[in-house]
C-alpha cells in the first residue's frame, strides 16, 4: 500500500483529516453539552424560584388576604401563626414590616423590612413576583425626611438614629447597592 | 439602692423575671441594686414613701409618677411586634354576630386590670371616642381577679362568659404564637392607638451620674447578655421577657396622658 512517497503523503493527509474531523466533532459535542447543562441549570433555578414563591404565596395567603382587606391586626396575628413554623423567613419579615407600617408603627416596620430585605433582596426586585418594591419606595420617600429632621433636631434621639439607618439601608438596596 | 418592679402576675414571677436584670445592672454600674416586687395598686404610694428610687412600671404609672413626683424617663422596654409600644383591642368571638364597635351596646364585657394601659385604659378611651359609655351602654362589665388577668379574659370570651373582651394586642400576639388561640377564633372590633409599653424611671433627686449609668446599661443590653446567678448562666433579656430597651422621649407618652384625661384616671382624675 505504502509503495511510494506520494502514497505515504496521501495517507498522511487522510489521517490528519480524520483527526481534524474527530477533534472538531468532540469540541462541538462538548459545547452543546455545556449549553444544555447551562440551560438546565437556568431552568432549574427558575423552577425552584417559582416553586418557592408559589409555596410562600400559599403559606402566607391568610396574612396577605387580611392585609389586602385592611384588617391589619388580624393580618399580624395570622402572621404570628405562620411564623410558629417559619420564624425567620424573610418574606414573613417583609410582610410584618408592611403590616406594621399600615398600623403606624414606623420604627418597628422599618426594622423588620430591613431585616427581611437583608436576608433576601428578591422582595424589592423590580420583577419579583412577591415584590414590595413600591411600598418600600414610598416608605423611604415619606419617612427619610422626617427621621433626618428628627436626628438634626436631636442628635441623642437614638430611636430616630436607628430608624434613619434602616431607611438608608433600604434606600441603598433600592438603588441596587451591594451589601 | 432599690428598684421597684411592678408585678404582672405574682411576686414570685416578678422576681424570677427581674433578678437577672437587677444583677446585670449592679454588675454594669458597680452599684448594689435590690429588686422589690410591687403590687400595681400600691406602686405610686410606695414610691412616694421613698421605698425605691428606680421604677419599672407600665406607661400609665410612669405618667402618674412623672406628674406627681417628676420621675425621670430612663428607657422603654421593647417587646413584641411594635417594639416599645403596644395597643389595646376589643374582641368578640367569630360568628357571634358582634362585628363592630357599635354592636357593643348591651353586651357583657370583660376588661383587663384597671391600671393596665392596653388592657383597660386604651379600650375605655376607644369606646368613649366612639360614643359608647361603658358605664351606661354595656349590660355589665367585669375585671377578672387574681393573676393572668389578660389570659383569663380571652378564655372568658372563648367559653361564653362574656360577649366582648378588652385584650392587649401583645397578649393576643403571644397567645397566638404559643398556639393557645388562632387568629380566626375572633374578630377585632377596634384597636386603640399605639402607646408606650413598660418603662424604667428614676427619682428626680437621684445623682445624674447614676441615672446616666443605668440608662446606658439598659440601652446596651443585647439578647446575648448573660449574668451568673447561683451557679447558672442566665440570659438577662430572655429571663425578663424583654426584647431590648430604647430611649423614648417624654412627649411620646402624651397619647397615654390624653387617654387618662378622657377616661378620668390618675393623674388627671376628677371626682
Amino acid at each position: 500500500m505504502l509503495v511510494d512517497r506520494y502514497d505515504r503523503l496521501l495517507w498522511g493527509a487522510f489521517i490528519l483529516l480524520l483527526i481534524a474531523i474527530a477533534t472538531t466533532t468532540a469540541y462541538s459535542l462538548q459545547g452543546s453539552a455545556y449549553v444544555t447543562q447551562h440551560n438546565d441549570r437556568n431552568l432549574e433555578r427558575k423552577i425552584t424560584e417559582r416553586a418557592r414563591f408559589d409555596y410562600l404565596a400559599d403559606l402566607y395567603a391568610p396574612v396577605t388576604a387580611a392585609l389586602e382587606a385592611g384588617d391589619f391586626s388580624h393580618a399580624l396575628l395570622a402572621l404570628e401563626e405562620v411564623q410558629r413554623s417559619s420564624p425567620d423567613e424573610a418574606y414573613g419579615q417583609v410582610l410584618k414590616g408592611v403590616i406594621l407600617s399600615k398600623m403606624g408603627a414606623i420604627d418597628a416596620a422599618l426594622e423588620s423590612l430591613a431585616a427581611g430585605i437583608k436576608q433576601n433582596g428578591n422582595y424589592i426586585d423590580r420583577n419579583g413576583s412577591l415584590s414590595y418594591r413600591k411600598t418600600v419606595i414610598a416608605l423611604v420617600a415619606n419617612q427619610l425626611p422626617l427621621y433626618a429632621a428628627r436626628v438634626a433636631n436631636d442628635a441623642e434621639d437614638t430611636v430616630a438614629l436607628t430608624t434613619k439607618r434602616h431607611l438608608h439601608y433600604l434606600q441603598s438596596r433600592l438603588a441596587g447597592g451591594c451589601e | 439602692m432599690k428598684i421597684g418592679y411592678m408585678n404582672c402576675n405574682s411576686e414570685a414571677e416578678t422576681l424570677t423575671r427581674f433578678l437577672p436584670l437587677t444583677a446585670y445592672l449592679s454588675h454594669y454600674t458597680g452599684i448594689d441594686f435590690e429588686a422589690v416586687p410591687v403590687d400595681t395598686h400600691e406602686f405610686a404610694e410606695r414610691y412616694a414613701q421613698g421605698e425605691f428610687a428606680l421604677t419599672h412600671s407600665n406607661s400609665l404609672l410612669y405618667v402618674q409618677l412623672k406628674f406627681d413626683h417628676d420621675l425621670q424617663l430612663l428607657a422603654a422596654e421593647k417587646r413584641g411586634n411594635f417594639g416599645s409600644r403596644s395597643a389595646g383591642t376589643i374582641i368578640a368571638r367569630k360568628g357571634s354576630g358582634i362585628e363592630k364597635l357599635t354592636d357593643l351596646k348591651d353586651k357583657r364585657m370583660v376588661f383587663g386590670p384597671m391600671m393596665a394601659p392596653t388592657g383597660y385604659l386604651a379600650q375605655y378611651d376607644l369606646m368613649l371616642r366612639n360614643g359608647i359609655d361603658p358605664e351606661r351602654d354595656l349590660a355589665y362589665y367585669a375585671i377578672p381577679s387574681g393573676s393572668f388577668k389578660h389570659e383569663k379574659l380571652v378564655y372568658g370570651l372563648y367559653f361564653g362568659a362574656f360577649d366582648v373582651a378588652a385584650a392587649p394586642l401583645l397578649d393576643l400576639e403571644v397567645m397566638t404564637r404559643e398556639g393557645k388561640i388562632t387568629a380566626d377564633d375572633f374578630v377585632i372590633l377596634g384597636q386603640s392607638p399605639l402607646v408606650p409599653y413598660c418603662t424604667f424611671g428614676a427619682a428626680a433627686k437621684l445623682d445624674p451620674a447614676v441615672v446616666e449609668k443605668v440608662r446606658r446599661a439598659l440601652l446596651e443590653l443585647t439578647p446575648e447578655t448573660t449574668v451568673d446567678i447561683a451557679g447558672e448562666r442566665i440570659k438577662v433579656l430572655k429571663s425578663a421577657w424583654i426584647d431590648g430597651f430604647e430611649a423614648l422621649r417624654d412627649a411620646e407618652y402624651d397619647v397615654v396622658r390624653d387617654m387618662a384625661r378622657l377616661v378620668n384616671m390618675p393623674p388627671y382624675q376628677e371626682y
